[in-house]
């Protein structure tokens, strides 16, 4: 194989450059070598591909709102709560809230340092409201004054009314939608009211009407309790959807809430409003617990500071809190 | 007599063949080495070939992944932007700086979709060497910048200047997400 492959002694010693031979061969050899090298590490990159790709593509970003909703939600349980226990003066119910709310924040940062994550929500403001109630279940939805057409509450700012919520007598109501009980929230020159009578049978009809025009007229069976009860910021009666009923509370500024023919109907409500009592006008009210229809100070809601951050997310929001 | 005719019959045959003789060694070396060398060179080509198309194959692939793991990265901002009124988020995504030895630059070039529909991205990732190319659609909730950076560490900010959409912007590595914002102290 001439220059190619060496091969025997006594060519060489005939040909004295001998040692030279192969030189093709051994230099393809090297050039095929690099090749495999070059192929391996090229092997080797695609496997680290397919390890890429198996791995947690992106941040988890479900942590962050998972808190963010946990802390809205223990916020609103923290709200309820505190308006539960206490209804003397606004700063002892701020204490109290921020206190929880604190708390709260404590046992969840604990838990969530244990996965390496910075977690923290922080009341950023309280809005201060007011808490509608009658408790006497056999007393009529009149004025403390006996009224029977009367205003509970208006003012200039009021613009939003939750945990409104009514428990009534079906066997006290008015029998036809004439002289039925309703109620009235006027706000924007838009009226929507809600009447509760009973229809002639056992069940008992419960209307929306939006500025004249009649939304949704439905019955129910009061049960064997005989009650009742009317959640509008639920948008249920007796536990069954009716999600009408939150139109009564889609209000803006200059909100007025009145009740008609109070006479007849017989139990329970409550509301939250968004305003302090010394903003509002109270008529028909009392603030005492004396069997009569009351107002006390309440939360009516709050906004938090939520931060929650790892190594590879930073993430800051207010969020708003509300109890329904 | 015959015997010695016959010698130098051979002799003489031999005589003459052997003036041919270097020719047919040196015809014999130059054949050997043309058809040696185009086997090697054959081999190299073919191999080299071979190597830089599966080179092209492999920096595609993982281009395609880290365009998948960026689009993850920016689909958790999304969502993340969206939890609350402008929220501050910052999502860091650890992208490899290379890919089989080569550095690639990441481009977003908006697909403008009308109003009401999701916002319609395209993240185009091209690797600087063999220019090999990856195009990825995806849509987007809220608005995004049109930019481009390099691979690495990078930031998917939700920028609350004023445009409220999100940017993707070159992070830098050495230090924490958390840490390297600016005026971050209050938690």
């Amino acid at each position: 194989m001439a220059d190619v492959n060496p091969r025997s002694d006594a060519r060489r010693a005939r040909r004295g450059s001998s040692r030279d031979r192969g030189q093709l061969l051994l230099v393809g050899a090297l050039a095929l070598a690099v090749l495999f090298v070059a192929l391996a590490l090229l092997l080797n990159t695609a496997i680290y591909t397919g390890n890429l790709a198996t791995r947690d593509a992106g941040v988890d970003a479900a942590p962050a709102i998972e808190y963010a909703a946990d802390s809205r939600a223990a916020g609103a349980e923290a709200v309820w709560s505190v308006n539960y226990r206490n209804n003397t003066t606004y700063p002892e119910l701020n204490a109290a809230f921020r206190g929880t709310v604190g708390r709260w924040d404590g046992l969840a940062t604990h838990h969530r340092a244990v996965a390496g994550d910075l977690a923290a929500a922080e009341v950023a403001a309280v809005t201060n409201g007011t808490r509608i109630e009658q408790d006497d279940a056999a007393r009529n939805f009149t004025s403390a004054g006996e009224s029977e057409n009367w205003t509970v509450a208006s003012g200039s700012d009021l613009s939003g009314v939750r945990a409104m919520r009514f428990a009534v007598d079906a066997s006290e109501l008015a029998s036809g939608p004439s002289d039925a009980f309703h109620v009235n929230v006027t706000s924007g020159g838009v009226t929507r009211s809600l009447y509760v009578y009973a229809n002639g049978g056992d069940d008992t009809e419960v209307r929306v009407v939006d500025d004249g025009t009649e939304l949704a007229s439905r019955s129910f069976d009061p049960g064997a309790d005989g009650t009742l009860v009317v959640d509008v910021s639920n948008g249920s009666v007796e536990g069954t959807a009716y999600p009408e009923l939150r139109t009564l509370l889609d209000v803006g500024a200059g909100t007025e809430i009145e009740y008609r023919y109070g006479n007849a109907a017989e139990g329970t409500y409550t509301m939250v409003l968004d305003e302090p009592e010394s903003d509002l006008s109270l008529p028909g009210l009392v603030d005492d617990d004396s069997g009569q229809p009351y107002w006390t100070p309440a939360i009516h809601g709050a906004t938090f500071e939520v931060t929650y951050r790892t190594s590879e997310l930073d993430y800051e929001a207010r969020i708003e809190v509300k109890p329904e | 007599m015959s015997r010695r005719r016959g010698l130098t019959g051979w002799r003489g045959v031999g005589r003459e063949s052997r003036s041919d003789r270097a020719v047919s060694i040196t015809v014999n070396y130059v054949i050997a080495l043309s058809i040696t060398a185009a086997l090697v060179s054959g081999l190299l080509v073919g191999a080299g070939t071979y190597v830089e198309n599966e080179r092209d194959q492999v920096v595609r692939e993982e281009l395609t992944v880290v365009a998948e793991q960026l689009a993850a990265g920016i689909g958790d901002a999304d969502r993340l932007a969206r939890t609350a009124e402008d929220p501050t988020v910052r999502v860091g995504v650890d992208l490899p700086r290379r890919v089989a030895g080569e550095s690639y630059r990441i481009e977003i070039v908006n697909l403008s979709a009308p109003e009401p529909q999701p916002e319609r991205y395209e993240l185009r990732l091209r690797s600087a060497g063999s220019g090999v190319s990856v195009t990825l659609t995806l849509s987007t909730l809220e608005a995004m910048n049109e930019t481009s950076v390099n691979g690495g560490w990078v930031v998917v900010e939700l920028d609350t200047g004023g445009t409220d959409a999100l940017e993707v912007s070159d992070g830098d590595p050495s230090e924490t997400l958390s840490l390297s914002r600016p005026g971050g102290t209050r938690i």
